[in-house]
């Protein structure tokens, strides 16, 4: 697993708008000409935070393969966090992913569903049946072998990826990344 | 150091691996937008698979200011000399 926080990309998603305004406004009776709340709204920076998600992610993934003894061509099952479909192509392609690899793509069903949207993916491709569709694995040495991956990010932009091996219990070196500390690592069970 | 057609050749494979547009239709003087209908995430694709390989930085203020292919594959060629 490698993980870390950008604090950096702060101004990228922020509320712009304080809560003041907004808590102290009296509804009743209501006016409509004047009192309505500056309710406070979230601003992103889109383009940017693309930039950062599909990048970052696919940096942390490369660390994660790295420190699992992985390559991305070894792979069978991409698990992205399902933030957007767009970010999911992007690391598919940035992290040159062999073409048969199975991709999980929850979000066009499930939409953004934030923390809960990689173990529903993962959910979603084995119920499916989607990742047990290779000519050459069986449905037991599927679950015994493949190599699944999964990769989340943050609103606050925070980032970790983790491989998975099912069934397998196995040691992996763990690089943890914090803003104002020395990168350090540490061993992981997974 | 690559000709201009061969950095407008390689320009145009990312081009058509990002946003699916064939590479003959990748012209100096063609708009991402307006011509080839490249949207704004993909052109951040492009873009950074660009700086991958031509081995060049782009910073964001730059990459604002590529309106055609021209002006990115003169950019590219800047950059990399």
């Amino acid at each position: 697993m490698v993980w870390g926080s950008d604090g950096d990309q702060a101004p990228l998603i922020q509320q712009t708008q304080p809560w003041d305004a907004a808590l102290a406004w009296d509804p009743w009776p209501y006016r409509a000409t004047e009192g309505d709340a500056n309710w406070p709204t979230l601003k992103m920076e889109g383009n940017p935070v693309f930039k950062w998600a599909s990048y970052t992610m696919a940096k942390t993934a490369a660390e994660a393969l790295d420190a699992a003894g992985v390559r991305a061509e070894d792979l069978d099952v991409f698990a992205p966090h399902q933030a957007n479909m767009r970010i999911t192509d992007a690391m598919f392609r940035a992290l040159k992913l062999p073409s048969r690899v199975v991709v999980a793509r929850d979000i066009a069903r499930q939409g953004n569903t934030s923390a809960a949207s990689i173990p529903l993916a993962i959910e979603a491709l084995l119920e499916s049946g989607e990742a047990h569709q290779r000519p050459d694995l069986s449905d037991h040495r599927l679950r015994r072998r493949t190599g699944l991956r999964r990769s989340g990010d943050h609103p606050a932009l925070k980032s970790g990826s983790k491989r998975i091996h099912p069934n397998h219990h196995q040691r992996s070196t763990v690089h943890a990344h914090h803003r104002g500390s020395p990168r350090r690592s540490c061993r992981d069970r997974q | 150091m690559p000709t201009t057609e061969e950095v407008r050749a390689d320009l145009a494979e990312i081009v058509n691996e990002v946003a699916g547009v064939p590479v003959n239709d990748v012209q100096l003087d063609k708009s991402f937008t307006d011509d080839l209908d490249v949207d704004s995430l993909s052109m951040v694709e492009i873009i950074y698979a660009a700086e991958e390989k031509f081995g060049v930085s782009i910073p964001d203020e730059e990459a604002k200011n590529l309106k055609t292919v021209g002006d990115a594959v003169a950019y590219i060629e800047r950059a990399a000399a």
